[in-house]
């Protein structure tokens, strides 16, 4: 059940009405937990037995934790075990054992078809990041464990994240839910432009890029050229695909009375590689950075005398990139990508660039920015290749272009590209300099609306996010 | 945020009013628009296939898309089976484009065909609104009559949502989105390159040499995404639920008036290629498909989907065969209709 199709629409409308109806916090949470399983058990029923079990075995072990405070580590590294297992198991499991996957294709089962299609629950990357995350405050004390399982069910399964975040903490989500909602016409300002974006992203600009880049990385051989086309569009078509999930999932949970993570800052506009980790699916970095960056970093610096300066500044970026390339996928050009920017970041922090690092002048500006924007999109072409054979051949072996004809259909796609990340752009341009001209940014929502409605019902392909 | 939402929607509401009153003008639409095809049949159906029907007088006539369009060589199939056959595969088509196609057509050639087979995938037969709107509807179009009322009621009107029949009604905006996408594709994909002097037979050509037969057509691809999950959606896996709001009944009834046998084939895809990876809503709807078959007078139903005959490496695509793939299937397809000529059947 997509956010943008008829039947998810039907179900919040009926859920929305019954939700507001009840007046207890409690029956709202149980409602909640409810028709989140529904939503997630839609796809297959069996997902939700899964979901429910390994949010139990946290639930439990979290209050362990508690009473039987000398074993909290030990609780704490079974849940953390157990559900990293799960994810990794899930995800990996065929792509290292080869052996296996052979022995059930001999007997008809296609390993990785099975895999993605039967075994991998759908946005379990997502909940699984959101138990461990509970469970590791829990142990560090910076959470208490909940004794209201309901609401840390709803919190784990809550549907506008369950397939594809954000990955709300327990500190913003959970605290929410153990409080009582009432409406207040605020949601409704607060949710409205999320949900004319959320749509107009998916639906005309998401939708429609998307055919450009899958022609062109379905592609054998393309030239460097389109596969520079290629790059670009699939810039644009993952901001767009991607934060229009988030836009969708903010103003839908606004709607319930719930403020979640914000994910996006303008991500393209980063300068650093590291910046662009602050502003691209926050909630997934600061996950990244408190549970992994930050503990890895502590740990090494409590061995400064013994170990070198160079490993104890590149070791933390590279390990947390790796893990983020794991997350994203399987197999090793996701492993490639993510360490591609473990890479980028201890280079740049070498040549003393950080995170915050801002140049003084503005043609030192732009070409900060254009350095940094040129290794995001190598960075989405290493991600969106079709394999890194097939991006080593393009890059070592293709010729710039082919031929006339290429270059100038290379064009022309361009320029359709260009036309799609024009209408993002004017969003950003009219956020920064333009938040006090109401009317200006009511026609923009309004261009928006009507773009989507010309653009509705002739396409659905999925979120991409929703693959992780 | 309150006063921006209030601009908001005073300006949408002028919008959509004026959007209301020059568009059924500008598209010659009548207002409200009736629920219905998304733009008038014409009046009659192409003619060039019933008059080859006339000529070749085929026993079998196969109906199917660009599976069977692209994957069967008529002639090798005639001469293997010895009994001469039509390859009437026609690409992007759907059920509805297979009803029209038998009603319009097939039984009205002169020597009506012993046999129609009817090769599918899943659950194309049983959802009748799969590739009949956009640009899919020119193609439909070319097998329609002016008055379609059972496609018009199966394959437009029963799939809309409330929301759509209000939208496509009073909304014109919506209505004539298709038009208005495709005016906006082509503005952007001819006007600009027209800035270098590069025509629309020059865009057409740079697109088809870049990207050899897949044209790169947003409209048709997106469908192309679209459908591939249509199939399996979890609403048009239940076969008892949608049976009697296809078009298959209709076929039935139309082949039995005219004692014409029915060859239903279920094709292989590498979707799910071996039987084992088949969800278990699908297994129930394939099993359902086939007992309802099976009771069926004049009917009859072979499935393909799992044989071993057909090899994995055939396939170019999730469902398209390559040259060998072609040559062996057609030999397959030969040997499976062998039974129905054979002299004890």
């Amino acid at each position: 059940m997509s956010f943008t199709s008829y039947n998810f629409l039907a179900f919040f409308l009926i859920f929305l009405a019954l939700y507001w109806a009840i007046p207890s916090h409690r029956w709202k949470n149980l409602l909640l937990l409810a028709g989140s399983y529904i939503f997630y058990g839609w796809v297959a029923s069996w997902h939700v037995a899964v979901l429910f079990l390994s949010t139990a075995l946290d639930y439990f072990l979290a209050i362990g934790m508690a009473r039987w405070k000398t074993r909290a580590k030990l609780f704490t590294w079974v849940g953390v075990a157990l559900n990293l297992g799960m994810l990794l198991f899930a995800k990996y499991y065929f792509f290292f054992n080869e052996t296996l996957a052979n022995a059930l294709r001999q007997t008809g089962i296609n390993g990785d078809v099975f895999m993605m299609r039967v075994v991998l629950p759908l946005g379990l990357s997502f909940y699984i990041l959101k138990k461990i995350g509970y469970l590791l405050d829990v142990q560090r004390g910076t959470f208490k464990p909940t004794r209201d399982f309901i609401a840390y069910a709803a919190y784990v399964s809550f549907f506008p994240q369950v397939f594809s975040g954000p990955i709300d903490r327990p500190q913003k989500l959970l605290t929410q839910l153990y409080k009582s909602r009432s409406w207040k016409v605020e949601n409704f300002h607060n949710a409205w432009t999320l949900l004319v974006m959320g749509f107009f992203k998916k639906i005309v600009i998401a939708n429609t890029v998307t055919v450009i880049v899958d022609q062109i990385f379905e592609l054998e051989a393309p030239s460097q050229i389109l596969l520079l086309v290629g790059g670009l569009g699939f810039t644009l078509q993952i901001i767009a695909d991607f934060s229009s999930y988030t836009d969708l999932s903010r103003g839908f949970a606004w709607l319930l009375g719930l403020n979640t993570a914000e994910n996006f800052n303008r991500p393209y506009l980063a300068l650093t590689p590291s910046e662009f980790w602050n502003r691209w699916h926050i909630s997934l970095s600061t996950w990244l950075r408190d549970y992994i960056f930050f503990p890895l970093r502590r740990a090494l610096l409590k061995r400064k005398e013994t170990l070198p300066d160079f490993l104890i500044q590149s070791l933390p970026p590279l390990a947390t990139m790796f893990v983020s390339g794991v997350w994203h996928g399987v197999g090793w050009k996701f492993i490639v990508w993510g360490l591609y920017y473990g890479v980028l970041i201890v280079l740049y922090q070498a040549i003393g660039i950080r995170g915050d690092w801002k140049p003084v002048g503005k043609i030192k500006l732009f070409l900060a920015w254009l350095v940094m924007f040129s290794l995001i999109v190598f960075g989405w072409i290493i991600f969106r290749a079709t394999s890194l054979e097939w991006l080593w051949s393009v890059i070592a072996v293709a010729p710039f272009y082919y031929g006339a004809y290429e270059l100038a259909a290379s064009l022309v796609l361009l320029l359709i590209i260009g036309f799609y990340a024009l209408l993002l752009i004017l969003k950003v341009l009219l956020d920064l300099y333009a938040e006090k001209f109401t009317t200006l940014r009511a026609v923009y929502y309004v261009g928006a609306t009507l773009m989507t409605l010309i653009f509705i019902n002739s396409s659905s392909p999925d979120f991409i996010y929703s693959q992780f | 945020m309150k006063d921006s939402f209030s601009r908001y929607l005073v300006l949408l509401a002028i919008a959509l009013i004026s959007a209301s009153l020059a568009l059924p003008r500008y598209y010659d639409m009548p207002y409200p628009n009736p629920l219905g095809a998304p733009s008038k049949f014409k009046p009659s159906v192409k003619k060039d296939v019933l008059e080859k029907l006339t000529e070749a007088q085929p026993q079998f006539v196969l109906l199917g898309d660009s599976v069977l369009h692209d994957g069967v060589d008529q002639t090798a199939l005639s001469q293997r089976l010895g009994a001469e056959t039509y390859n009437l595969g026609v690409s992007g088509s759907g059920s509805a484009v297979w009803y029209l196609l038998l009603k319009n057509i097939i039984i009205n050639a002169p020597v009506k065909p012993k046999y129609v087979v009817v090769l599918f995938r899943e659950t194309i037969l049983t959802i009748p609104s799969f590739r009949t709107t956009g640009h899919y509807f020119e193609g439909l179009d070319d097998y329609a009559r002016a008055k379609e009322s059972l496609l018009v009621e199966l394959a437009y009107i029963d799939p809309m949502s409330p929301a759509e029949k209000i939208a496509q009604q009073y909304l014109p905006l919506y209505s004539a989105r298709w038009r208005l996408r495709e005016a906006m594709d082509s503005t952007l994909r001819y006007t600009a390159a027209s800035l270098w002097k590069c025509s629309t037979r020059c865009v057409d050509d740079a697109l088809d040499s870049s990207f050899g037969k897949q044209e790169l057509d947003a409209i048709a691809m997106q469908q192309a995404i679209y459908d591939g999950q249509t199939l399996y959606a979890p609403e048009n896996m239940n076969f008892e639920k949608n049976i009697n709001d296809s078009f298959l009944p209709a076929m039935m009834h139309i082949a039995r008036s005219n004692n014409i046998e029915l060859i239903f084939i279920r094709m292989k895809n590498m979707a799910y290629p071996q039987q084992e990876m088949e969800t278990p809503e699908l297994r129930a709807y394939l099993r359902d498909l086939e007992a309802y078959l099976a009771t069926q007078e004049g009917v009859h139903y072979i499935n393909l989907a799992h044989d071993e005959r057909i090899l994995d490496s055939y396939f170019i695509d999730q469902v398209h065969l390559s040259e060998t793939g072609r040559v062996m299937f057609t030999q397959i397809l030969a040997d499976e209709l062998k039974f129905f000529i054979s002299p004890s059947k």
